[in-house]
């Protein structure tokens, strides 16, 4: 990236105001199957949660089934941004290895650069799930879509300009008991670093955006 | 493999009927976790930068020293 270092400053703060994609919800109906036992759910899930702090924005709408978030650091420390739907399910058998499964629909911008000072930017996207009796969390898996880069120097890595978009399915697997609620969290975070100084600094910067069609609790054997 | 409950509202009777209404504090629980996962996370990440920042800071100052030399 050419040019005095405010002017490169100026360059990414407009690229924050880059738009990405944003992913429609397919309207799929709810249903519960026998045989394989599959409760399959759709929008408008249970739940929904955000997290961001001053230098991002982040949010979830559990009617529609989405979740968005954009932050980004510009020589100024650390920052980070989160947000997620929640989808309870009462189960009334026991299994060891029960799975969940979601369905996502993504579009993601990202990019970090260092002029002489250092830059970071990772994403995360998780399958949680909470358990009503046990008070805590039964699985805790890190899945796709996620990344982790850094950049120092003259580096500047990402995806921009043109972004990555898709659809992809995630699951995970954990120990439920019998007559007993468990709540799945599908989640992601943001969180990108610039520090700066003398002569430079490094930027960072996360659009994400996806929607949950639907989410799956129960094998496919 | 057969469909014994379609639609939002229906799926939803099913399993209320199975597991009777989810008290108000259980919903609060998962999104308090997450909230202090979070927040706990966010200050451990802020700290690892900001001293990696600090180790850092000296060897950038002395190349900056010969950068500045070698111009002059």
């Amino acid at each position: 990236m050419k040019g005095s270092s405010e002017q490169r400053r100026k360059v990414c703060e407009r690229r924050l105001k880059r738009k990405i994609r944003q992913p429609e919800t397919r309207r799929i109906e709810p249903r519960v199957l026998t045989g394989s036992n599959i409760w399959l759910k759709a929008p408008p899930y249970d739940d929904e949660w955000s997290f961001n702090d001053a230098n991002g924005t982040a949010a979830a709408d559990k009617a529609a089934g989405n979740y968005n978030m954009a932050v980004q650091a510009i020589g100024d420390g650390f920052h980070e941004a989160a947000a997620g739907l929640g989808v309870w399910f009462f189960y009334t058998a026991s299994d060891p290895m029960q799975r969940v499964a979601a369905l996502l629909d993504y579009s993601d911008d990202w990019w970090d650069m260092a002029d002489l000072y250092v830059a970071h930017n990772d994403l995360r996207t998780h399958i949680w799930v909470g358990g009503d009796t046990e008070q805590n969390w039964v699985a805790q898996a890190d899945l796709q879509p996620s990344w982790s880069d850094g950049a120092s120097w003259f580096d500047h890595h990402g995806n921009d300009p043109a972004g990555d978009s898709g659809w992809i399915s995630i699951e995970t697997y954990f120990p439920a008991e019998a007559n007993r609620w468990y709540e799945a969290w599908i989640w992601s975070d943001a969180s990108v670093y610039g520090d700066g100084g003398f002569g430079g600094f490094g930027a960072s910067s996360i659009h994400f955006s996806t929607a949950v069609p639907l989410v799956v609790f129960g094998g496919l054997t | 493999m057969s469909t014994i409950a379609y639609g939002a509202e229906k799926v939803k009777a099913l399993q209320d009927a199975l597991g009777g209404s989810l008290p108000a504090q259980a919903r609060k629980q998962p999104r308090m976790h997450l909230d202090k996962f979070v927040a706990e996370r966010f200050e451990a990440l802020k700290a690892a930068r900001e001293e990696a920042a600090r180790l850092n800071a000296p060897i950038r100052d002395r190349l900056f020293g010969h950068i500045l030399k070698d111009e002059g």
